[in-house]
């Protein structure tokens, strides 16, 4: 069932309609307003055009009726101005912002006007300027002068019969004199003669003493009215008069004459004759004087009557031009509105607001516009749907790919191996910063050729490989190297793997750096403290017999030799007790190499050990400036408080050592808190000649030592506690001279 | 803030549709105006006056009458007591109309009150027009009501009836000849010894 334009359907979403005049409350009540006012004009004009048409009587009712009709009229014609205007303000305005269907609009609606205006007023003039003529055609000079001339003649004739009634009385009077001499007894019948005589039909005759003596016609009987007694008064007063005596069935023409005595002095009666005028004659006369005095009246109103048909054809003529007006801007209305309506439907999913269809089901093109549109609309959202649908499970896997990327980076961050991989061109797209800092790189070599990243001495190393992996033809090569990057050697097994792409064509390398350094020196340690168990235990037990021995040949025979010979066996058994007593220290460090006390960590204030430690320094070593700086923000370590402070003894030990002959000697002590790394720092740096690269890169290895007398075991004892420890120990050229021993240990739960 | 213009704007509109424009009168005209009164005692014990009226009534009587239309013309006489707050005011107010007709037949003209009296016929509109203009012992309070140690005001006025058309169309239809000739009030002080007078 078709809806109508303006009313709304609510359904669920997200077919959300909108219609098209939904979001315009109180038009269609307008509308139906100025229906109803229009229609209310209308009948009022037609009310009051046939009120004008009848005329009629001037009552109170009808005035106040015209008056208000009138009045009322103009009213409803004011509003529909009004309105009619208003609409075209609105136009106006909806054309200057330029709302979409506006000039369709105007149009229309000036195309309506010129339709309805140019032939409706040049009817209306046409018909004002007929109408006028036509009236003024009433009162042209000829029917002026006719009706002019009929009055006069009905007067002349009317004249005529007063002046020959009147002139009849006076005869009558000049003959009454010897009528009453020669009718002494029988006035009556002389009268009668008289009567026949003169053609009248009655005559009266009043003598002063009150007495009458009247004859009329038998015809005239009924017709006869007794003479006003105010004027036979007048007339015994010697006053003439006429009057016209206005019956049903005829009329009487009266002349009233005083008979005067023979010497004029006196009135000795008074004559009344009465001439009946033929009913016919009279009241043309009559109609002729009403139709002179209508037509006198009509000419007076010559303009009201013009306007009071002119103002009916003008109401008329607007009602014309109103409702063509009217037309047009609801044919507009139909036209502009479904085309607004679906214009801000299109930027309304241009926008991407899909979820809305439009509400009009007419069956015309309009219609079918609107259908094709909501089942594009519908289209378009579905299509949008999939595309949303997708591009979240493409939003999901990229997020997926992105958290693994993130995952992938992390693990590449953390993980101790070096991993570059290179294109087919050989430049880097990956690196991680275990292998930037095994290859030296101090910046992102992203993008660069390998050639330009790989120091001198390594580049060699790896294009060996890669020319052995294609001479091999194999995609995967693995090779333990040494490498020296950053003035740091490391033993390095390299893993080389050709990358291929699903056609198996070769796409980059990847290689995977392990440093073996840790292992190497831990397997070189293992095997020293294998040697040195073995060394102790082989050289330990024969010490004490040797020693005895010694001791109990210089006892028994240093007294039996001369003094000479006794001295000499007194210094060389001396000599061999004191060696073996080195052997002993010898092997209890051995020993002790071999034997690591298992640690036992305690909670601990790392500051607190440090300062015990360089306290005992400084006065021992008054020539060298001990400067410590302690972190207060360090937390309670788990730590073995002895093994920490032989590793600090071990190394200010060795810090002393090597200022010695060194002026304005230098030992720094820093203890430092990394909390977003979990883990505590200890950094003691000297300013004595430093490290060799040979010496640095054997420097925690067992039995090697630059010191004069140094076993070797110092740092390899302090690298295995902060092994032990968890940690990590390294050694790095101090600037602007010197050696700065790192040692970093992870907090609980790192 | 549109409802309010809107309003205001309809309100114009009744405010034009209900407005009646002004008579419009033609050329230029004495104005009539109550002239030449005098006062009597009339039998009864009644308070008489004669007066005229002056100037031109009104050129278009004679189209009227020619077309068979009458004129009315009514007197009025208030006699008002002269006193301060709740004395004074107007103890007598009386009116007549006098009738002016033609017979366009006979082409003479007739005059009547309104009273019944007698109707006079004129050969001439002049000879009416004389007696229109002419009122001559017109009864406007009893003498009884006359106080002696009062003071009092005739006040007088005459009134050209307004020619009227059909549906007051005359109210808003302009060319149309119309007149509403009123004088304005005369106001004259009724002689103290009137009602001792015999």
């Amino acid at each position: 069932m078709a809806s109508p334009a303006g009313t709304q359907k609510h359904i669920p979403d997200p077919l959300r309609p909108v219609s098209f005049r939904g979001a315009e409350p109180g038009k269609p009540v307008a509308k139906w307003v100025i229906g109803v006012l229009f229609l209310l004009w209308a009948g009022l004009t037609a009310m009051q055009w046939q009120l004008f048409r009848v005329g009629g009587a001037e009552s109170v009712t009808e005035t106040f009726g015209a008056f208000a009709l009138i009045n009322v009229n103009i009213l409803l014609l004011l509003l529909l101005v009004f309105l009619t205007m208003r609409n075209l303000a609105k136009l106006v305005l909806e054309r200057r912002k330029g709302i979409l269907g506006s000039k369709l609009k105007t149009r229309l609606v000036l195309t309506f006007l010129a339709v309805t205006v140019i032939p409706t007023f040049t009817l209306f003039l046409i018909s004002a300027g007929f109408l006028a003529s036509s009236i003024d055609g009433w009162f042209s000079v000829r029917v002026d002068q006719a009706l002019e001339n009929s009055l006069n003649i009905a007067r002349a004739y009317y004249s005529a019969e007063e002046a020959s009634t009147t002139a009849s009385a006076k005869l009558v009077a000049g003959q009454l004199a010897a009528l009453e001499g020669s009718h002494e007894n029988n006035l009556e019948a002389g009268l009668e003669e008289l009567l026949e005589l003169y053609r009248l039909d009655a005559i009266s005759i009043f003598y002063p003493d009150g007495s009458t003596v009247e004859t009329l016609r038998p015809s005239a009987a009924p017709l006869f009215v007794d003479p006003n007694a105010e004027a036979i008064k007048s007339g015994f007063n010697g006053e003439d008069s006429a009057m016209h005596i206005s019956q049903p069935d005829t009329d009487i023409l009266r002349s009233i004459v005083a008979v005067n005595s023979p010497d004029g002095g006196s009135v000795t009666a008074v004559v009344v004759a009465d001439r009946a005028i033929s009913i016919s004659s009279f009241r043309k006369m009559q109609e002729i004087t009403k139709g002179y005095e209508e037509y006198r009246q009509t000419e007076h109103l010559r303009v009201a009557i013009k306007a009071s048909y002119i103002f009916p054809l003008l109401i008329v003529a607007l009602l014309i031009i109103f409702a063509g007006t009217w037309f047009g801007f609801h044919l507009s209305r139909t036209l502009t509105e479904p085309i607004g309506a679906l214009a801000d439907a299109t930027q309304r999913i241009a926008s991407g607001d899909m979820d809305f269809q439009l509400d009009l089901e007419t069956p015309d093109e309009l219609g079918t516009l609107v259908k094709s549109f909501n089942m594009m609309t519908r289209d378009l959202r579905q299509s949008r749907e999939k595309v949303e649908a997708a591009r979240q499970t493409l939003t999901e896997a990229n997020t997926e790919l992105e958290s693994w990327r993130i995952y992938m980076e992390t693990v590449m961050d953390k993980v101790t191996a070096g991993v570059v991989g290179t294109d087919i061109n050989g430049d880097i797209t990956t690196i991680n910063p275990a292998a930037m800092e095994m290859l030296g790189a101090d910046e992102d070599v992203r993008g660069k050729p390998y050639t330009e990243v790989l120091p001198p001495e390594a580049l060699g190393v790896f294009e060996s490989l890669a020319d052995e992996k294609r001479k091999k033809r194999s995609d995967f090569i693995r090779r333990q190297i040494h490498l020296t990057a950053g003035g740091i050697s490391r033993t390095v097994m390299v893993h080389l793997t050709t990358l291929r792409d699903a056609d198996g064509r070769a796409s980059g390398t990847v290689t995977v750096l392990n440093d073996l350094t840790d292992l190497v020196k831990a397997e070189r340690a293992q095997a020293w403290r294998e040697v040195a168990r073995r060394v102790a235990h082989e050289i330990k037990n024969p010490l004490t017999p040797i020693q005895l021995s010694a001791q109990r040949v210089r006892r028994r025979y240093s007294d039996l030799l001369e003094e000479s010979e006794g001295d000499a066996l007194d210094e060389a058994t001396r000599t061999i007790i004191a060696q073996v007593e080195g052997l002993k220290q010898l092997v209890n460090e051995f020993s002790r190499f071999a034997k690591m006390p298992e640690s036992k960590p305690v909670p601990v204030d790392l500051n607190k050990i440090v300062e015990e430690v360089v306290s005992l320094y400084r006065p021992a070593h008054s020539d060298i400036t001990f400067q410590l700086r302690v972190d207060e923000t360090i937390p309670t370590v788990e730590m073995d408080p002895e093994q920490i402070k032989r590793t600090v003894v071990n190394l200010l030990d060795n810090a002393v050592s090597a200022l010695e002959g060194e002026e304005h000697g230098f030992i720094e002590v820093d203890t430092q808190h990394e909390p977003h790394r979990q883990m505590v720092r200890m950094v003691i740096s000297d300013n004595g000649p430093g490290l060799t690269p040979k010496a640095r890169e054997s420097l925690f290895e067992p039995y090697f030592s630059t010191k004069k007398g140094g076993t070797g075991l110092g740092l390899s004892i302090v690298k295995s506690i902060v092994a032990d420890h968890r940690g990590y120990i390294r050694a790095v050229d101090n600037k602007p001279r010197g050696t700065r021993f790192i040692l970093e240990f992870p907090l609980p739960g790192a | 803030m549109r409802t309010q213009l809107t309003t205001r704007i309809i309100f114009a509109i009744l405010a034009l549709a209900f407005w009646v424009p002004p008579s419009f009168a033609d050329g230029e005209e004495i104005a009539p105006r109550v002239d030449s009164v005098s006062f009597k005692r009339g039998g009864g014990d009644s308070l008489l006056i004669d007066f005229g009226l002056q100037g031109d009534i009104s050129k278009e009587i004679v189209e009227t009458l020619d077309s068979g239309l009458s004129v009315r013309i009514t007197y009025r006489a208030r006699v008002v007591r002269s006193a301060s707050f709740f004395l004074g005011g107007v103890i007598s107010d009386r009116e007549f109309d006098r009738l002016l007709e033609k017979d366009n037949l006979t082409n003479t003209y007739r005059v009547s009150d309104d009273d019944g009296g007698k109707v006079r016929e004129f050969e001439t509109l002049a000879q009416a027009l004389e007696l229109m203009r002419t009122v001559e012992n017109f009864n406007v309070v009893p003498l009884t009501s006359i106080l002696p140690d009062q003071n009092y005001q005739l006040e007088l006025q005459v009134k050209l009836e307004e020619f009227r058309l059909p549906f007051l169309l005359h109210r808003f239809l302009p060319f149309t000849g119309l007149w509403d000739e009123t004088t304005p009030w005369l106001v004259l002080p009724v002689p103290k010894n009137i009602s001792q007078t015999r």
